[in-house]
């Protein structure tokens, strides 16, 4: 199935993305998709992410659907210090 | 009492002032705010301008979350949370959270909640640029100068 992932902050930044279409296979769950599409840059980087499915987040063992738009984002540092 | 919830991202410059003026409400003899601004360093290295990056959706929904779950807390009147995105100078605003209630204690603790809130929370990332060439995304794993 194909879920669209969309990359913010320094993980956009780190795999030069702004969004991917990724082919998984069915009954995935968020955080595998998440490990899919960066676990290459280092196990720390999947286990930082919050998810968001459908611009909901969601724990990381939702299971995903065809279609679906899964966020990947990083540990949050607005405000200011 | 006003329970507006004024709660949005910004491209453009905040005006603490302005803002405030937004929250007059005659239920409400209190008015806290905090006004965060750009420093001119970080952990003792100059900066020398930063970018707000936001997932402008969710982080709607959780300014909004945010300022609900204060108003569970406290009897509050009206209150804004507002946050920049894009490039920001030194000096600038980044963010305001400014809230009206009844009496003091109810707005100092709530305007504190606000912002450890909205900082812990909402999907906003600081990208930091430093006046020896170097940037870091702030939080990222491993997070750390690199070189431009």
């Amino acid at each position: 199935m194909k879920v669209q992932a969309a990359y913010f902050g320094a993980l956009r930044a780190r795999l030069g993305l702004d969004e991917q279409c990724l082919t998984l296979a069915a009954g995935i769950s968020a955080e595998q998709a998440a490990e899919a599409a960066c676990g290459h840059l280092g196990p720390e980087w999947p286990a930082a992410l919050r998810l968001a499915v459908n611009d909901e987040f969601v724990p990381g063992h939702t299971i995903l659907r065809e279609g679906d738009r899964l966020a990947l984002l990083p540990p949050v540092s607005g405000g200011s210090l | 009492m006003d329970a507006t919830n004024h709660c949005f991202l910004s491209s453009a410059v905040l005006d603490p002032a302005a803002l405030e003026a937004t929250l007059k409400d005659a239920d409400c003899g209190a008015l806290a705010v905090f006004v965060g601004r750009v420093r001119r360093e970080h952990q003792g290295r100059p900066v020398v301008r930063l970018d707000y990056e936001a997932h402008g959706t969710l982080a709607l929904k959780e300014l909004h979350r945010v300022a609900q779950d204060a108003r569970r807390r406290w009897s509050l009147g009206p209150l804004v949370l507002a946050h920049r995105v894009g490039r920001l100078d030194i000096g600038d605003v980044a963010v305001v959270t400014a809230v009206a209630s009844p009496h003091r204690d109810e707005a100092f603790a709530a305007c504190r909640f606000l912002i450890d809130e909205v900082k812990a929370r909402v999907p906003v990332w600081k990208h930091e640029f430093y006046a020896d060439a170097t940037e870091a995304w702030i939080g990222a794993p491993g997070w750390e100068r690199r070189t431009v």
